[in-house]
């Protein structure tokens, strides 16, 4: 029976998943539908959708840890395999507010390379964090994260259509960690896990020092 | 078939206020996160529920986006709204009618005033709460089936609607749009 589960769970997670890109997918309607519109400097919206929507995934520093927050939270299991992707986007808006008001914060760029690294640690050791400790983690290097994607908003062409751009792919990046966190129900999958984690883990380091040898 | 081309010219396929008034309703970020959210937050419930859930919205949307001026009441009553749907969508909110009616308001609510129409017509503002009903249908449709197979993905994604609700008040605050 158990054998049978396996496979209908996984085919369950493949079509929400896909429910998920159709979501994702609506709500890019006002991109596809501005390149089109008919006002004045439409397609300048659609650029500033697609521009937030691209960053955190051109970002590695973003990616790994949006990622490795998902993976964290389904190795904690219920109820963080939640409550931390859902906690995240609520503190981070503080961070974000912080930056939309150009209100000083200090080390954020090396805030968010430690959270790359301290997520990367917590999934390669399997860290099994008290809950109120993985949220204060998880909050703390939130605040980092808005407070880069908040001070970028006013710079940007058009900040409504940015931020709803970044704020979809970010969604869907956790979505995409506690996916892949699923593996952590069987003994390989949970090695496989903890080597990724060690991977992002190392990128973290590679990211703290500056990231040599890329230019 | 003849009935097509016919329909095609009668006064009601050519009032583009109409259909200028629906396309609206994909044109603001917040009013389109006002569709997801009423999706995430009250699917679940019977289809009767789901209908009179979906022509709520679409009503108050109407009301809204043809009544309310755009100025600061427009301007805070959007993102607040619509971060209080997506809150309850955080909360899996039990799909009882008395839990998600006050949503399906505040969805349409902050859709009516996030749309902003062009010319503050009747005619524009029905077109906006039409589309506000078919869209939110199709959202609680497809949000019930992904509850069934992953309901925490229903929780991560009003956490979304709530951050960015919340940082396009900011933006507005600050005169960004």
């Amino acid at each position: 029976m158990g054998g049978n589960r396996q496979p209908c769970a996984r085919r369950g997670y493949v079509a929400a998943a896909a429910e998920c890109v159709v979501l994702a997918g609506v709500a890019l309607l006002p991109g596809f539908a501005l390149a089109h519109g008919a006002h004045a400097g439409d397609a300048g919206i659609a650029g500033g959708f697609m521009a937030g929507a691209l960053h955190p995934l051109g970002g590695l520093d973003h990616l790994l840890a949006m990622v490795a927050v998902g993976i964290w939270g389904a190795f904690l299991g219920a109820p963080l395999i939640w409550v931390l992707p859902v906690a995240f986007p609520l503190i981070m808006v503080v961070g974000g507010i912080l930056g939309v008001a150009e209100l000083p914060l200090p080390y954020v760029e090396t805030g968010i390379a430690l959270s790359v690294l301290a997520l990367g640690l917590a999934i390669a050791l399997a860290w099994r964090a008290p809950r109120g400790l993985a949220l204060a983690l998880v909050g703390a290097f939130a605040v980092f994260h808005g407070y880069a994607h908040g001070a970028e908003l006013p710079a940007a062409a058009q900040p409504a259509a940015y931020a709803a751009g970044f704020v979809i792919v970010t969604g869907l990046l956790h979505l995409a960690g506690i996916g892949i966190g699923y593996l952590a129900g069987s003994r390989r999958g949970t090695v496989a896990l903890r080597t990724v984690g060690a991977g992002i883990a190392v990128a973290g380091v590679w990211i703290l020092l500056g990231q040599p040898g890329l230019a | 078939m003849a009935a097509a081309p016919a329909l095609a010219h009668s006064p009601f396929g050519a009032d583009a206020l109409f259909w200028e008034g629906a396309w609206h309703l994909f044109l603001a970020p917040l009013a389109l996160a006002a569709v997801v959210g009423i999706g995430l937050a009250c699917a679940g419930g019977p289809l009767e529920q789901e209908i009179e859930l979906a022509s709520l919205a679409g009503l108050t949307c109407c009301l809204v986006a043809w009544q309310l001026p755009a100025g600061p009441v427009a301007t805070w009553l959007a993102p607040l709204s619509i971060a209080a749907v997506g809150l309850g969508a955080v909360l899996a909110i039990p799909p009882t009618p008395w839990r998600t009616r006050p949503l399906a308001l505040l969805a349409g609510l902050g859709a009516g005033a996030a749309i902003e129409l062009d010319t503050r017509t009747a005619v524009a503002a029905a077109g906006a709460g039409a589309a506000m009903l078919v869209t939110s249908i199709w959202m609680l449709a497809l949000a019930v089936r992904l509850q069934r197979r992953w309901p925490l993905a229903l929780r991560v994604a009003g956490a979304w609607i709530v951050a960015l609700s919340l940082l396009l008040l900011a933006l507005a605050m600050r005169g960004l749009r």
